[in-house]
């Protein structure tokens, strides 16, 4: 007997990623974690609290992420949150910040600022490219087009201008 | 990023696929010549 699930639509979020260099290409990659972003293939979630050695909770391992129990799961939020998030410097020598929406599937915990999802792919991506040379702002954007999904050039001066004309495309 | 506690659980298993289809056979890289069944990749995002 099948479970009829509760929603046939993913959610979508905000989230920041970094454009970092896979071999001779850039890919996403997540903030925290470092974890890649598979290309035309679902991002997986599992949790990783057991491999972080300092962490002081429950280290006991479950199979199941998101779990209601840790902070594990694919995360996504409001645009606002995001924004707290972001560096000022939206580009150094090794990364770049990418900001995008997010679809999240699967079991999906519906928390207060944002969601935390077992399956995820991206929706659109911009790119904040006021701190790179066009070369490097071209390559990246020719790179992450490889996801399949909308990718912008944003050229906005700071973050919160980049976040301004972001909500008015994504509008 | 910090998102708070969960307030509700739910369910989603999407009608259309979430993946964006590949254009053309041709034009995919060695990346996306394996793609797996339904193998979970390991990973995770915060």
């Amino acid at each position: 007997m099948s479970v009829a699930p509760d929603y046939v639509e993913p959610v979508l979020g905000w989230r920041a990623w970094d454009a970092a260099d896979v071999g001779l290409r850039a890919r996403l990659s997540s903030v925290v974690y470092k974890t890649t972003w598979p290309v035309r293939w679902p991002l997986v979630a599992e949790c990783r609290r057991r491999s972080i050695p300092i962490w002081p909770f429950n280290r006991n391992a479950h199979d199941e992420a998101p779990h209601a129990g840790c902070t594990c799961g694919i995360h996504a939020a409001t645009m606002t949150t995001v924004r707290s998030y972001l560096p000022n410097r939206l580009a150094t020598a090794d990364a770049v910040t990418v900001i995008g929406r997010v679809r999240l599937w699967g079991v999906v915990h519906e928390c207060e600022r944002g969601w935390r999802g077992s399956y995820a792919y991206p929706e659109c991506l911009y790119l904040p490219i006021v701190e790179l040379d066009a070369k490097r702002a071209q390559r990246l954007v020719d790179d992450l087009r490889i996801y399949g999904v909308p990718v912008r050039a944003i050229d906005a001066p700071t973050p919160d201008e980049v976040i301004d004309e972001i909500r008015t495309l994504a509008a | 990023m910090e998102i708070g506690n969960t307030n509700r659980i739910y369910t989603i298993e999407p009608v259309k696929d979430p993946i964006p289809a590949a254009p053309d056979k041709r034009d995919e890289g060695p990346e996306t010549d394996h793609r797996p069944g339904h193998a979970k990749r390991p990973a995770v995002g915060s």
